[in-house]
């Protein structure tokens, strides 16, 4: 009986051993990350100095912004470069309450593309310096315009401006969601990032709300005005709507500065990718919504991205 | 079974080893004593039987019918056979009646040896006295008389799964095949089971937790398929040995040891694989070795240099009896999973996965009528997490102990108990947002700690005249990092002989599990009993018919509910299951429904099956009530399979299902509307599946032979729309090459 334990003692503990040990040698196949450090990418979001200081437009209205609540994340690295760490949360700011918020930590090696979106924000979207919940709640409710028949809304744009003593306020909502890419200092210029192991870098994303009060969409030569604004109030509320700008036939205020009607067919060197789909300016809220929103958001502060507008449910971002 | 008829003698069979113990489902007959068949008067040369043997539940040959061979060989054979006598075959440690096939062969005397045939001895002698080693009955298909499945259970054997196209001769991929099974995305082997979610099915392999079945999730299954001999789908009020799973349990078992040389291999498109097994020291243990190696690797970096895709699985398995009452087992497994990508010089992991586990077990008989099985498992699981860049592992160990006990002729006690510790670790992530909310919630939800869990069950099988019930319950204690829940499941089946060829089934039971991940995931399990236990309450009703030519059919209705469960998937808002993959919502669910499943082996000249399920699948979350994101009405596969002759072989299989309801979406930043209970839904789907197998036999008895397999899913280049997004079409295809002696 003895030697019977014993044989049986020996066989379970060879056994035991011999399992163990293939199974340890075959241990751990999967690697641990022993890729070379990234390079880390600090991304943030600041205003524009006219959003921060206030500004005077070209036809002598002083403008100030009173709060733009943009729902900006899910930044990312293109595929180009080794992409080790994105980010895939929005946030919710307001970009008027202090320079530099924070946007998002990425991580990655090489040459390569940034992309990041406007949108409405998600459910669990970090809230910015001073934005409260309820913020969150009222762009997260389900609404529609002329433009986006159902969604939430990513920016919202409050200001004054005042003339001659005359004061009118505005009040805007945008609910597309835009997905940038390709973002660039010159349009010439190669990939946005060049990450290298171990160095750090800060990017920062200037949120230029008076892009709203432009008469061209070419940034560099378009010229701020506000009497468009003010005039379209035709209720006279005081109170500036987008509904009120829709209002405002696109040809009547081509005495004011250069706004274009007509078609706009985008293409990549546009920067506005909308499929193919023409867009058709026949208004002031036309042109505001349609043209001048996606540029908004300025890369370093002086480049552009380009911008893929999701009009609806199952737009693009 | 090789009786090796040595100079006109046949070699005797080794001692017969022990009987496995439960847990085991289905184990061939042994033979007892000496095989001796007298080389046939008259006869010439050497000579090759094969017979079908029905050995009955008391171990006695019932009949005997010649598959193969010439007379007077067979003659002698048959009447040798008929005085044979066997440890009848078992399932789960029951004595039942099997029909097994064996072979045996004659040799001719050999001039020089003019005395009698000698019968060598049944134990070897001594060293040097040691007879040739004797193969045991080789077992090419146990077709099981008399006693079927535990109740409510389905049951898919290696054979036959072969032959069901779209499977690739993988049981496990042939599980969508079966009633009750809701597929989630065409070609994608996660499934609901009557109304759970992946996550709450439990997969198991000779009673050892498996933690997925797939390579890199879609693929093969990670064990080799010549190693699997059945696969038991429990979609509800299962056995009470299994435990900690609330939706359905996949229950496979391995093949029984064969102690002759035997093996099987195949080469296809994207990988190749083999199995060896043979026995020694005289039949007294037996070691078998398998493995797949995936060179998909090889293949992409023609196609797409910068991607490598690696899989490989591994099983071994080793089997001594000490004594004719003791054996030790060791079973061993892992598995292999790797998907990178190459940018700016450096390879990023996207996805790995492994698993490895060891199994040790001692099986000992005491007397004819108890059995017990006392094992350790080790283990060691570890994934690369998709979008955090670092490993999470699990190191694992566990102990149980079953027991099987013949009370009396009609009544079978089953007992065991379990402990399970895992260890959950997770390297640090050095390159994360600190500020993102994935990053908190995976750290939230997946903490290191120590999982301790203790389970201990019984079940007892009565047989009263017409009835087979079997009532049972078993009690878990789980404890995670510092929290304890208790779960006490009881479980009742039983199945009523109302007529010829009817029999009534019933099923409940009740299960718990701790939260479960989306899928389930190697070293990824939601820690701290966050929530609290899920638990389910499953119950079923149906009629098993037996028809004519050799078919049966199966109708079932079911009525689960769910409670407290953590259906990711099944809750999902507007297709964004990805953004909530680590938001844990718990619901209330509910399906209810009704199965029909009406076969005849496919392994017969003309075999098929039909499988049809309508279910309707609900979820509660706080006062919202909806219907389940991957509730699906109807669900049919029809499959046929038939010898063209010439050992031309072809098969087909249809499948249809329901579109999935559409959810109205939450990604577009919205607060979501109320989801519904009559949403709209994505169109119906359909796929056609096709097999065509050529076989070559390379020996008289058939055992050696060598296949030539086509196969493709989705042959028809179907496209699928889930979520209103289009999906593929999925399309795999298969060519290769199979072969075994």
């Amino acid at each position: 009986m003895m030697r019977r334990f014993s044989t049986l003692v020996l066989l379970a503990c060879g056994a035991v051993g011999l399992g163990a040990a293939g199974t340890l040698a075959l241990d751990a196949c999967v690697p641990a990350d022993d890729r070379p450090p990234p390079g880390k990418l600090t991304l943030t979001v600041s205003p524009s100095p006219a959003v921060l200081n206030g500004v005077v437009t070209a036809d002598g209205w002083s403008v100030v912004f009173e709060r733009v609540l943009v729902g900006i994340g899910r930044a990312s690295l293109g595929n180009e470069c080794a992409r080790y760490s994105d980010s895939s949360y929005d946030r919710l700011l307001d970009v008027t309450s202090q320079r530099g918020q924070k946007l998002s930590i990425l991580y990655g090696i090489g040459q390569c593309d940034l992309r990041f979106r406007v949108a409405p924000p998600s459910s669990d979207a970090v809230l910015g310096e001073g934005v409260t919940e309820d913020q969150k709640t009222a762009l997260r409710t389900p609404g529609g315009d002329a433009y986006v028949p159902l969604g939430g809304i990513a920016m919202d744009v409050t200001g004054a401006a005042t003339r001659d003593g005359v004061k009118k306020r505005f009040h805007l909502v945008f609910r597309p969601r835009v997905r940038y890419a390709n973002c660039k200092l010159e349009p010439d210029a190669g990939k946005a990032l060049d990450l290298r192991s171990d160095v750090d870098e800060v990017f920062d994303i200037r949120i230029e709300a008076e892009a709203v009060l432009r008469d061209d969409v070419d940034a560099s030569t378009a010229s701020l005005r506000f009497e468009p604004f003010a005039a379209a109030d035709k209720d006279g509320d005081g109170m500036v709507t987008l509904d009120e700008l829709r209002a405002v036939p696109i040809a009547s205020v081509r005495d004011g500065g250069s706004f274009e009607a007509g078609i706009y067919e985008f293409d990549d060197d546009a920067g506005i990718f909308r499929a193919g789909k023409a867009v058709v300016i026949e208004s002031l809220g036309d042109y505001v919504y349609e043209l001048l929103l996606p540029s908004l958001p300025r890369f370093r502060g002086t480049g552009s991205c380009g911008a893929g507008v999701g009009m609806g449910r199952g737009g693009p971002g | 079974m090789l009786a090796s008829a040595g100079h006109a003698a046949a070699q005797p069979t080794p001692p017969s080893p022990p009987s496995p113990p439960a847990g085991v489902p289905v184990m061939p007959p042994r033979q007892r004593g000496s095989a001796d068949v007298a080389y046939p008067e008259g006869a010439s040369g050497d000579g090759r039987v094969v017979l079908l043997v029905l050995v009955d539940a008391a171990g006695a040959v019932a009949d005997v019918t010649p598959a193969s061979g010439e007379e007077p060989f067979v003659t002698a054979a048959i009447a040798a056979a008929r005085g044979w006598t066997f440890d009848p075959a078992t399932r789960n440690g029951a004595p039942l009646a099997a029909r097994i096939k064996m072979e045996i062969v004659f040799r001719a005397p050999a001039p020089a040896e003019p005395e009698a045939p000698v019968v060598a001895p049944a134990v070897p002698a001594g060293p040097g006295a040691a007879p040739p080693p004797t193969p045991p009955p080789l077992v090419d298909e146990v077709d099981v008389r008399g006693q079927r499945a535990a109740p409510g259970a389905t049951s898919l054997g290696r054979a036959e799964v072969r032959q069901l196209p779209g499977a690739f001769g993988d049981p496990f991929r042939a599980l969508d095949a079966l009633p009750g099974v809701t597929p989630i995305v065409s070609g994608l082997p996660f499934f609901y089971v009557r109304g759970a979610p992946p996550g709450n099915i439990g997969y198991f392999l000779d009673g050892v937790r498996v933690p997925y079945l797939f390579h890199v999730g879609a693929g093969p299954s990670v064990i080799h398929p010549g190693m699997v001999d059945t696969v038991d789908l429990y979609p509800g009020g299962y056995p009470a040995r299994f435990g900690r799973y609330a939706g359905g349990i996949v229950s496979a078992e391995t093949t029984a040891p064969r102690t002759d040389l035997h093996g099987e291999g195949n080469i296809r498109l994207f990988d190749t694989g083999a199995l060896v097994e043979t026995g020694f020291d005289g039949g007294r243990g037996t070691a078998l070795v398998a493995g797949r190696y995936s060179y998909t690797a090889a293949i992409l970096s023609l196609i797409a240099k910068d991607t490598r895709l690696d899989y490989r699985d591994y099983e071994a398995r080793a089997t001594y009896d000490v004594t004719p009452d003791d054996r030790i087992s060791l079973l061993t497994f892992g598995s292999y999973d790797l998907v990178a990508q190459t940018a700016a010089g450096i390879e990023s992991v996207l996805f790995a996965s492994e698993f490895y586990r060891l199994d040790t077990r001692w099986d000992h008989r005491f007397g004819p009528k108890t059995r017990v099985r006392v094992a350790v498992t080790g283990g060691f699981d570890q994934t690369r997490i998709p979008g955090q860049p670092r490993n999470s592992q699990d190191t694992l160990g566990a102990v149980r102990f079953e027991l099987t006990h013949l009370a009396a002729e009609n009544v079978t006690f089953r007992a065991g108990g379990d402990a399970t510790l895992d260890r959950f670790t997770a390297d640090t992530r050095p390159y994360a947002d600190p500020d993102d909310p994935d990053t908190k919630r995976f750290n939230a939800l997946f903490p290191p700690r120590d999982d301790v869990n203790f389970g201990t069950w019984a079940d007892v099988k009565l047989v009263l005249g017409p009835w087979e019930i079997v009532p049972g319950a078993r009690v878990d204690i789980y404890n995670s990092s510092g929290t304890t829940a208790v779960g006490v499941d009881p479980r009742i089946g039983s199945r009523l002989h109302v007529a010829k060829p009817i029999h009534v089934i019933h099923t409940f039971g009740i299960a718990h599990q701790p939260p479960s991940f989306l899928i389930p995931i190697p070293g990824l399990a939601i820690g701290s009993l966050r929530g609290g236990l899920q638990r389910s309450i499953q119950s079923s009703a149906g009629l098993e018919i037996d028809l004519p030519e050799a078919t049966t059919a199966t109708i079932t209705a079911f009525d689960n509910v769910f409670q407290n469960m953590s259906d990711t998937l099944g809750v999902q808002q507007g297709g964004d299951v990805l953004d909530r993959s680590l938001k844990e919502q718990r619901s209330l669910g509910s399906a209810v429904g009704g199965e029909l499943y009406i076969k005849r082996k496919l392994t017969r000249r003309f075999g098929g099956y039909l499988s049809y399920t309508i279910s309707r699948s609900t979820r509660s979350v706080d006062r919202e009530h909806f219907l389940s994101a991957f509730d699906r009405t109807h669900v049919a596969n029809v499959a046929v399979a038939f010898d063209m002759g010439r050992l031309w072989r072809a098969g087909t299989r249809f499948t249809i299902y329901t579109g999935t309801p559409i959810v109205a979406s939450g990604g577009n930043g919205l607060i979501p509307p109320p989801r519904s209970l009559s949403p709209a839904r994505d169109p119906l789907f359909y796929r056609l599946d096709l097999r065509l197998e050529k076989r070559w036999n390379l020996n008289q008895a058939k055992t050696t032979w060598l296949s030539f397999v086509a196969e493709v899913l989705n042959a028809t280049l179907h496209t699928e729309v889930l979520q209103g997004q289009t999906i593929g079409p999925v399309t795999i295809p298969s060519i290769g090459v199979e072969g075994a002696f």
